[in-house]
Parts: structure tokens; sequence; C-alpha cells
């Protein structure tokens, strides 16, 4: 499985930084939505 | 911050020009953009210094149509439950209405939903997420896949805690989607 990323952005330091989400925060993931029909 | 009323042959000064500026009735916060990835999150936005905010939001996922959620956020760390929430819209398609609601779910769903023709919109009022008080939501939102989607989507509900939360964070599809583009802007309601 492909590593998930996410971005982060701090409103106080102006910050944005790109990372691999952690396994804590993928095992805290929703159950994923079906797409809906296009 | 109080409104200052000048008077008559009163001197303005720059420093007052540039309070006073920066300080109208929508007051802007911050701004994110994600371009990839799974999710797109914004910490420490949300402060003691307004109980209202707007998020103006755009974006699409990368394939696949979803629609855009959130999730609030405190000290780096998502809440996954206790959303509450109704959805009325239209069927473009058929024109019968559409209603969808969250039930002690893991997201607030926006209904931004858009695919691969182009991107969607919605404008998310927040009220109390830095108060100790159930967090509430207003949502108005586009949904981009024209003749097969919806119209008209306006959803509310509440994140049923006491948490104060300084940030947020948005997902397509509760995450089953990939970024494409997303981009918020965060702004706060002036107090008195």
């Amino acid at each position: 499985m492909d590593p998930l990323y996410g971005t982060f952005h701090d409103a106080e330091t102006g910050e944005t930084v790109t990372r691999e989400l952690t396994p804590e925060e993928i095992a805290a993931f929703p159950e994923p939505s079906e797409p809906f029909t296009e | 911050m109080a409104v200052k009323t000048f008077t008559t042959g009163e001197v303005l000064t720059a420093s007052d020009t540039n309070t006073y500026l920066n300080n109208g009735g929508l007051v802007y916060i911050t701004e994110a953009t994600a371009t990839s990835g799974t999710t797109l999150s914004v910490n420490n936005c949300f402060t003691s210094t307004y109980v209202g905010y707007v998020l103006y939001m755009t974006g699409a996922p990368t394939a696949s149509a979803y629609g855009c959620d959130l999730r609030m956020r405190a000290s780096g760390t998502d809440t996954s439950t206790g959303y509450y929430y109704g959805m009325t819209g239209v069927d473009i398609s058929s024109g019968t209405a559409v209603a969808n609601r969250g039930n002690n779910a893991s997201v607030f769903a926006t209904y931004m939903v858009a695919g691969t023709a182009g991107r969607a919109s919605a404008v998310l009022q927040i009220i109390n997420p830095q108060v100790a008080q159930y967090t509430n939501f207003m949502c108005q939102a586009t949904d981009s896949r024209g003749g097969s989607g919806y119209g008209g989507q306006s959803t509310t509900g509440q994140l049923l805690n006491t948490t104060q939360y300084d940030g947020f964070s948005l997902v397509w599809g509760a995450g089953g989607g990939t970024i494409g583009y997303l981009n918020v802007k965060v702004y706060g309601y002036r107090q008195a």
C-alpha cells in the first residue's frame, strides 16, 4: 500500500508542511465513503 | 476590538489606518492549499479572539466524485465522532428533493461535491469552535457534476461535545478520495 500523505498548515506561524501520515492518524480515519455517481 | 470614531479635524495616523483596515467585520486569518495527498489540516486558526468563523473552500479530488468532509481538530488530533447534521438539496436530473443526515457521524459532511470535470465550492460558518460549548456548523455548497449532481445543498449541524477546538481537517469522501486541489480561507467575525 502506498504511503498516505497530509498537508498541515499552522495559522500561527504560516508554515505549511506535507508529510506522511502516522499509523495513529491513519487508524483514526473514518470509514471511507463510496464515490458519488458522475 | 471596538470601532474608533474619528472626529472632524482629527489626525488619521498610519497606525490607526492600518489597524482599522485590518479589522473590518470579517477578518482574514489564514489560507491553506493542498494539491495532493489525503488530508488538509489547519492548526491554530480558531482562537478566543472570535466566536464565529467562516471558511471558504474550493477544490476537487483526483478521480471519481466525492464530497468534502470536515473534522474538528484540537492540539493536532481530529475528533472522529459526535457529528449530527441534516442536509437538503435537489437532485438536478430528476428535480426531486434530496435529504441526508449524519447521526453521531465521524465527520461533518459539507456536501461540496466535485468530480473529475471541475471544482466545487462551499461556504461554511463555524460558531463556537473555541468556546466550551457545542460547535455549530452552517454550510452551503455546490456540486460540479452538472446534470448528475445536486443543487442547493444546505447542511447544518453540531458537534455534540464541549471541546475547545483550534483547527480542522478536510478530506474527500471521508478519506476515500485523494486531493487534486483543495484551498480553504479562514475568516473571523469581528467582535465588538
